[in-house]
């Protein structure tokens, strides 16, 4: 053995040492000893280290990273509320929607989503439509991701049913078949607003396209209500006095509001006009011993009251006073 | 910046970079990781009030090993005055000797630590602080020589011959 490596080996006992807890803890009693001594430790905590680090180039790559982290993440939080055509509607579509995705990792989560996102495509149509900007491209466009959104929410909620919670698979296909409805109607008041426009032909094209959607969605509920039936106890007298209340306070609401576009007024007042009738029969089905039919028409009630509240919510966004390109539009081709 | 700033960034900084130094060499003497840390922090709350006192401190590090060395001296001779076993036991100023009597586990060794451990206990006891410092602390023989107040011709020897008895215990050949 040569006395390097006995040098070496001596220096082995340098393993000796205090635990990093250890060292910081022993600091801070003495600092309590001495009084107020600047810790080494103090700023050692992660955020510390970068931005009081000991290599300048540790502060500089944090510098650039916030930098990066700042910018992309503001652009995440503008493109949320940007519009087909925008620079930054693609960040929306391709990064921080995707990024969404991948947070969620339940089947009924993904389902809401998915509705969500459809919802999203449609309120979309509808603000472009206002602006008077709504073209061909735009609804194809958005179309496309109407029907895989679509896609994903019937894969899900077919996972979803496997896993037996038929109660929520319903109400997640009533909000779909609930939003899908009643963007179409306030789509179809759009366009019998400013028929006439260059962009009426696109949004009558469109407005129907997705009605039809929503018919497709509506069918598919009726098995989904068996398997509840079988599974779970249902009071039709609980849902129909449920039901009952949201059409009087969304009266109530209505009535509150009396400078909501007129067209509007027309299509809640219908859906709620509806939703009673729609009460009215289930109750004589059900004392005709019929549970299942009046169960489905139930449903079919609080899809329609789902409808009204979500045009309420949407109508002040789109209404005539805030379509003023629509009204110019119309007002050049008078003249 | 203030004075007083100074004098605790300087204190702040020599914590960080000798703490381990002096808790290895307190553990290593003692044995005894609470005990360890007690005289760490005892040995810098003294150098503490030597700094704010204005008192003329050339070399940190070997003045830091210096009160360290003192204080573990204390603390064999409180220890001895409760047993009169460890009194004809221990030489207060042997490195490692509480490291073989240790029946804890409070020191954490390599085995190629333990082995040179091992081996340093067969010098005679002058050398073995000698060697720790110079190649465990990589102490200058200046700097030795102020901690265990000695010339450094002495303390140059004193390791020169060490170095020989180690590598004689260890069948070491001296490098050419």
């Amino acid at each position: 053995m040569k006395d390097k490596e006995i040098k070496k080996r001596i220096s082995e006992i340098h393993t000796v040492r205090m635990t990093p807890t250890e060292k910081s803890l022993l600091f801070e009693r003495i600092s309590e000893n001495i009084g107020n001594v600047p810790s080494p430790y103090m700023h050692r905590s992660f955020f510390g280290r970068l931005f009081h680090p000991k290599s300048p180039w540790v502060l500089y790559a944090t510098i650039a990273l916030c930098g990066v982290a700042f910018v992309s993440g503001g652009s995440m939080v503008m493109a949320e509320n940007s519009l087909p055509g925008d620079v930054l509607y693609s960040v929306k579509i391709n990064v921080s929607e995707p990024l969404r995705d991948s947070f969620i990792f339940n089947e009924m989560d993904r389902a809401r989503w998915e509705v969500e996102k459809t919802k999203r495509r449609l309120q979309e149509a509808e603000e472009l439509a206002s602006q008077g900007k709504f073209v061909v491209d735009d609804a194809t466009n958005l179309k496309e991701n109407i029907n895989d959104s679509m896609e994903d929410f019937s894969l899900h909620i077919k996972n979803a049913e496997q896993a037996g919670i038929p109660d929520a698979v319903i109400a997640a296909r009533l909000d779909y078949e609930a939003a899908i409805e009643a963007h179409s109607k306030i789509l179809e008041n759009m366009h019998n607003i400013g028929s006439s426009t260059p962009q009426g032909g696109v949004l009558g094209t469109f407005y129907r396209d997705i009605s039809g959607m929503a018919d497709e969605v509506s069918q598919t509920r009726k098995t989904d209500e068996e398997s509840v039936l079988k599974t779970n106890k249902v009071s039709i007298d609980d849902i129909q006095k449920t039901l009952v209340e949201d059409i009087n306070t969304t009266r109530n609401i209505l009535s509150q509001n009396p400078s909501y576009d007129q067209g509007y007024v027309e299509v809640i007042s219908s859906l709620l006009g509806e939703a009673e009738a729609e009460i009215g029969q289930a109750i004589d089905k059900n004392n005709s011993g019929q549970m299942e039919d009046a169960y489905s028409i139930l449903n079919d009630a609080a899809c329609d009251i789902k409808e009204a509240h979500i045009i309420l919510d949407q109508a002040p966004k789109v209404g005539i006073n805030n379509i003023p390109s629509m009204a110019v539009s119309t007002s050049t081709q008078i003249q | 910046m203030k004075k007083m700033d100074v004098v605790k960034n300087r204190f702040s900084e020599l914590y960080d970079a000798q703490s381990d130094a002096i808790f290895r060499y307190c553990l290593l003497r003692t044995s005894d990781r609470e005990v360890a840390l007690d005289i760490t922090q005892d040995v810098f709350v003294r150098f503490w009030d030597v700094l704010i006192k204005e008192k003329d401190v050339k070399n940190d590090r070997a003045f830091l090993f210096t009160i360290a060395r003192n204080l573990v001296i204390d603390w064999y001779r409180k220890k001895k005055s409760f047993s009169l076993d460890s009194m004809m036991e221990v030489d207060n100023d042997d490195l490692f000797s509480s490291v073989y009597n240790n029946t804890k586990e409070d020191i954490d060794l390599s085995t190629e630590a333990r082995y040179v451990i091992d081996k340093i206990k067969d010098l005679e006891p002058i050398y073995h602080q000698v060697i720790y410092y110079r190649f465990v602390e990589n102490l200058k023989p200046k700097d030795i020589a102020e901690i265990l107040g000695e010339s450094p011709n002495v303390i140059s020897v004193r390791i020169n011959r060490g170095m020989e008895q180690l590598r004689n215990i260890m069948g070491s050949k001296k490098d050419a």
